[in-house]
């Protein structure tokens, strides 16, 4: 079990960064702050322009010769119905963050915008709204598309581990089994571990605060460690039982529940001025896609633009490695076209409609009712959410609805976390080590834990996202090493016929 | 196959330089030649052209040469081309010259220019002929993909089996997507090279064959370094994107390579 190279130095790097975390978080916090503000001012730039390429790249590939070629062998069906694929795409590509900021970040965007928009000015609510469309939308999406694609691709239609290393092949050739596939997925596991944990910091914080208002639960820490442990005993159940079809089901009724929330908040909020914000937003993200899709305001709101964009674009690809390895695993048998314009527009579209729906009803409590939404946004972020229920009837079951949908989104992304993690660190096995799941699902929780109490937590993501940089390079590389196996694959180079070697077939024990 | 060439002549180079040289491709089997010398518009005499051309063909018909000249005036690459064509020449014969970067930069280089418009073969000569050596080539590449063009140029290169004695079979190709599919493709690969091996071995006394991963052009280049080879023999139709866009292997190992080329469209 302790074999494993990926394994060994990739826990080792987390011990340290913990222990760094703990004896002194603010030599951590400096180190991480140095370098995340470094990378995001010199090379926040590469971000916005490999993001955009991802997105043409993703849309030209549909769309190109190779877009019928299956993430599977030719004859292999799809392994999920449509609702079911796209439920645990949302779940896990958005679904945790859309909670979190689906009400804060356009009252954020609407109190502070960059400094050519006045704040608070109805210039700045119609920016707030078309940069969350476009924070949440397509771009994200390509992110995690160029990454889930290539896996699917060389694991499930070219009999490869699940691992990024094995996307290298057609550049690194055997290398992939060395120092340099190492690296790539050291750096997977490094972003992946230290993404979740930081997740499951937050997102406790916010569970925390739901119980708060809901139930008066106290808003300290001891509770949210208390919650942190729950949350761990569930996934940690899950993951070792191997439930399966639970994890199934828990993603499609919470994706019920949360359609449920989104449906009762549309109805019984203004619902005509939900789809004014929704169209109008919708407009002129379309106007002004080009505009924002490289626009980094250098003259005037650069610091805006590094805060927000910029951590965004970075995250999504931190956080890319994990949401693309469970991706691909439940997008198999699916044509790229299929997969492609799935991604990119389904989930996209939900959460238009999502922002429009929360961030709608928040902007029409803030600019007609004259309720200060915003100041909690800005001030306490995690109650955004909660404060604004507490203007709706049946308030106390929206919150729970929300309370529940935030545990079981964690539940399953935790779960999923302790899965890849153990994938990618024995060599892409299918069904990784109980022993391996255990150790990476305490270590996450317990990295979660003490940077909570530390203070560490938010200097951990700043490490997560550093790891953005290289991975944008990665990722680059990737579209070439696609580009180049389906150029290979359309010329039928060595046809089959000539020698008799099969490819090995992945399986899968769960999931 | 290399019976008629195409020599554009430059007329300040001596008499002794074009012996040397038309002695050089009689060991190729060129029995004529058509001397071309091309000129700028508005520069130059194209009368007092003529006379020189005409010196040079009495001077080369008594070492038996068959002769044609003409002096024209145009854009060098492209009356090559075309002077080529009109004369059904069975190659065009470039005397290879260095030049400096800066004026790779500012001109270009009508030898590029020339093998990426021509239907004809080309052969560059980069190196000044020894007159003293019996013979001109002895080791050469053959650099192939086991495509069409390099089948082209296997016929050429059997040709040359009486002044050439060593020969690299050289093939360059991308590595495979996976381990599967590499294992095919070097499979493929050792197949294709031993069919050519035994074939070539009939025809030169030795044969050697090397398989690389990787940048043909570069792949070829560094083999042409490591073998002091005096010759590379290669395909050269290349019209793909990529081609395109960074220029082809053709033109790459032209502009690069120490020793000569012979590219057969």
């Amino acid at each position: 079990m302790f074999r494993g190279v990926v394994f060994r130095v990739s826990l080792i790097i987390v011990l340290v960064l913990v222990v760094l975390g703990i004896f002194d978080p603010d030599l951590l916090n400096r180190i991480s702050t140095i370098s995340y503000s470094n990378i995001i001012t010199h090379f926040g730039w590469s971000y916005l322009l490999a993001a955009f390429l991802f997105l043409i790249f993703s849309i030209v590939l549909a769309f190109s010769r190779y877009g019928n070629v299956k993430l599977g062998k030719d004859n292999e069906k799809p392994e999920y119905s449509y609702f079911g694929w796209f439920s645990m795409l949302f779940a896990a590509g958005m679904g945790i963050g859309l909670i979190f900021w689906g009400v804060a970040e356009p009252l954020n965007h609407y109190m502070n915008p960059p400094a050519h928009i006045a704040g608070k000015s109805g210039d700045a609510a119609a920016f707030a709204m078309r940069y969350s469309f476009f924070h949440w939308g397509l771009q994200p999406w390509a992110i995690y598309i160029i990454m889930s694609l290539s896996i699917a691709y060389f694991s499930f239609r070219r009999g490869m581990p699940p691992l990024i290393s094995s996307c290298f092949y057609p550049l690194l050739g055997e290398r992939i089994y060395g120092v340099y596939g190492y690296i790539i997925d050291i750096l997977a596991v490094f972003a992946t571990i230290f993404g979740v944990a930081t997740s499951l910091g937050l997102g406790a914080l916010q569970i925390n605060s739901g119980l708060n208002i809901v139930f008066g639960l106290p808003g300290t820490t001891t509770t949210t460690l208390v919650l942190i442990a729950v949350v761990t005993v569930l996934f940690m159940v899950s993951s070792i039982v191997g439930l399966d079809k639970g994890i199934q089901f828990l993603s499609k009724s919470n994706m019920l529940i949360a359609g449920l929330l989104l449906m009762f908040t549309f109805i019984v909020g203004p619902t005509s001025y939900i789809l004014n914000v929704f169209s109008s937003t919708l407009g002129e993200f379309a106007n002004q896609f080009l505009n924002m899709s490289l626009q980094l305001h250098p003259f005037e709101g650069y610091e805006w633009t590094k805060s927000w964009t910029l951590f965004y674009w970075a995250w999504w690809i931190a956080w890319s490695p994990f949401v693309g390895l469970f991706v691909a695993r439940i997008s198999r048998g699916r044509t790229i076209k299929e997969f492609v314009l799935g991604a990119l527009f389904v989930p996209t579209l939900l959460t238009f409609f999502w922002f429009s729906v929360f961030g709608g009803s928040a902007m029409e409590l803030q600019l007609e009712q004259g309720i200060n939404l915003a100041k909690v946004a800005t001030t306490d972020t995690p109650t955004a959410l909660f404060a604004m229920f507490a203007h709706y009837p049946l308030s106390n079951l929206l919150s729970v609805a929300a309370i529940f949908l935030l545990v079981v989104f964690f539940v399953t992304s935790a779960d999923s976390a302790t899965f890849v993690l153990g994938m990618m660190t024995s060599g892409g096995n299918m069904c990784p080590p109980l022993g391996k799941k255990v150790i990476w699902g305490i270590v996450q929780s317990t990295v979660a834990a003490i940077l909570l109490l530390s203070g560490g937590l938010l200097a951990l993501q700043k490490m997560a996202i550093n790891a953005a940089l290289p991975f944008t390079l990665i990722m680059v590389l990737m579209c070439y090493n696609l580009l180049r196996a389906l150029n290979q694959e359309e010329k039928e180079m060595y046809p089959t016929s000539d020698v008799n070697v099969d490819a090995p077939e992945q399986s899968c024990c769960r999931r | 196959m290399f019976a008629k060439a195409l020599f554009p002549i430059d007329l300040n180079q001596t008499m002794e330089e074009t012996i040397t040289r038309a002695k050089f491709i009689s060991q190729l089997g060129t029995k004529y030649i058509h001397f071309l010398h091309i000129m700028p518009p508005g520069l130059g005499n194209l009368g007092h052209a003529q006379r020189r051309l005409d010196d040079i063909a009495v001077m080369l018909h008594s070492y038996g040469f068959g002769i044609t000249r003409k002096a024209r005036v145009g854009s060098p690459a492209d009356t090559i081309c075309q002077e080529a064509k009109d004369n059904d020449a069975s190659y065009i014969y470039i005397p290879g010259r260095c030049k400096n970067v800066m004026y790779y930069a500012l001109l270009g280089s009508t030898t590029r220019d020339v093998i990426r418009l021509t239907e004809k073969p080309a052969f560059v000569h980069k190196k000044r002929p020894d007159p003293w050596k019996q013979k001109g080539l002895s080791r050469v590449i053959y650099a192939t993909d086991f495509e069409e063009t390099a089948e082209r140029s296997l016929t050429y290169l059997k040709s040359l089996s009486s002044t050439v004695s060593d020969i690299t079979i050289l093939h360059a190709g991308q590595r495979g997507s996976d381990p599967v599919s590499e294992k095919r493709r070097q499979l493929n690969v050792n197949n294709n090279l031993e069919h050519l091996e035994k074939e070539l071995a009939k025809d030169f006394a030795e044969v050697k064959v090397r398989a690389g991963v990787g940048l043909p052009d570069k792949l070829i280049l560094e083999e042409a370094e490591l073998s002091c080879v005096d010759l590379v023999v290669l395909g050269s139709l290349n019209q793909g994107l990529k081609q395109k866009i960074i220029g082809s292997t053709a033109e790459e190992v032209t502009g690069k390579s120490k020793c000569s080329i012979l590219l057969v469209p």
